[in-house]
């Protein structure tokens, strides 16, 4: 998959060089202020540049983008989210880490899908970095707070191997 | 092979090492997995209570033995199976799931389902039915 040139809800986005008269102009991207018909880099929410179409044809909502289109992209809504399933599910199984006593197993794959859906809105596919975000934040906090847990419990069960007698799981 | 397919395999690869794992290992023997420390600590079940027990007895072809354990799980793994098949003939043939099962909407039904049942399963006048037992 090519590289979009804009790069949304990371911060990496750079506004533009100094002293450059574009002011949504990417380093590296030939002379500043100069069109290009490629692949303007707007910073639109999520928005994927016209050289990075959506694989898979189109969007839902029959919004066409066209290479020369009218250069602001009317906010961020009607934008790609084909894959913004991804950071829900990473979302969920975030929380369903915590809710769950044998949450090892959602928190790894929460972290996986997280930065797969990360990976997406990227790509200009999602634009929902900061729910994919949240998943994989919350499955490392789950996975710090599982381990540690761990090894607590493993320190006392083996300084009273009866401390958590109990009945069948 | 398409680069897509690596995806499911991968994840047959790891469940089914899982799976290897359970079969050997009977999760009915108390401990055999370790204690949960949830039922431990608060004699709560939550919604994947009985999950592996219920895996293990469905490994074993023993459909009431895993409905007495884990309705919902019981329920799950089938579907699961057939949905993994559906993403490996999507990813063979370079499609695209349809749009129901890609939508935002469904990982928080399905979320909302194992709260809801993880709730009723500890009632104490459904709790007969929906613990494990």
């Amino acid at each position: 998959m090519t590289t979009p040139p804009t790069d949304p809800g990371d911060g990496a986005g750079t506004p533009g060089e100094p002293g450059s008269e574009n002011p949504y102009a990417v380093p590296g991207q030939g002379a500043p202020g100069a069109p290009d018909p490629a692949g303007p880099a707007y910073p639109a929410y999520g928005a994927p540049g016209p050289a990075a179409p959506p694989p898979g044809g189109g969007y839902p909502g029959g919004y066409p983008v066209y290479p020369n289109a009218a250069p602001v992209y009317p906010s961020g809504y009607g934008q790609p989210t084909q894959k913004n399933s991804l950071g829900v599910w990473s979302l969920v199984l975030g929380i369903a880490s915590f809710v769950l006593p044998c949450g090892l197993v959602t928190a790894i794959i929460a972290i996986v899908i997280g930065v797969q859906g990360r990976r997406a809105v990227r790509a200009g596919l999602a634009n929902n970095a900061g729910v994919a975000l949240a998943g994989v934040i919350l499955g490392w906090v789950a996975l710090a707070v599982m381990i540690v847990a761990g090894v607590i419990i493993g320190i006392a069960y083996s300084h009273d191997p009866d401390a958590f007698s109990s009945a069948s799981r | 092979m398409a680069r897509g397919v690596r995806a499911p395999l991968a994840t047959a690869a790891v469940v089914g090492a899982a799976l290897a794992v359970l079969a050997l290992r009977d999760p009915h023997v108390a401990g055999s997995y370790g204690e949960c420390p949830l039922v431990a600590f608060t004699g709560l079940w939550c919604p994947l209570c009985g999950g592996l027990r219920a895996t293990w007895d469905l490994l074993h072809g023993d459909v009431a033995g895993a409905w007495s354990m884990n309705v919902v799980v019981t329920v799950a793994l089938p579907v699961l199976v057939v949905a993994w098949g559906w993403w490996l003939a999507v990813r063979v043939r370079a499609r695209t799931l349809p749009a129901w099962v890609r939508s935002p909407r469904l990982p928080v039904v399905a979320l909302g389902l194992l709260v809801v049942f993880g709730v009723l399963r500890n009632l104490p006048a459904l709790a007969p039915v929906l613990a494990p037992h």
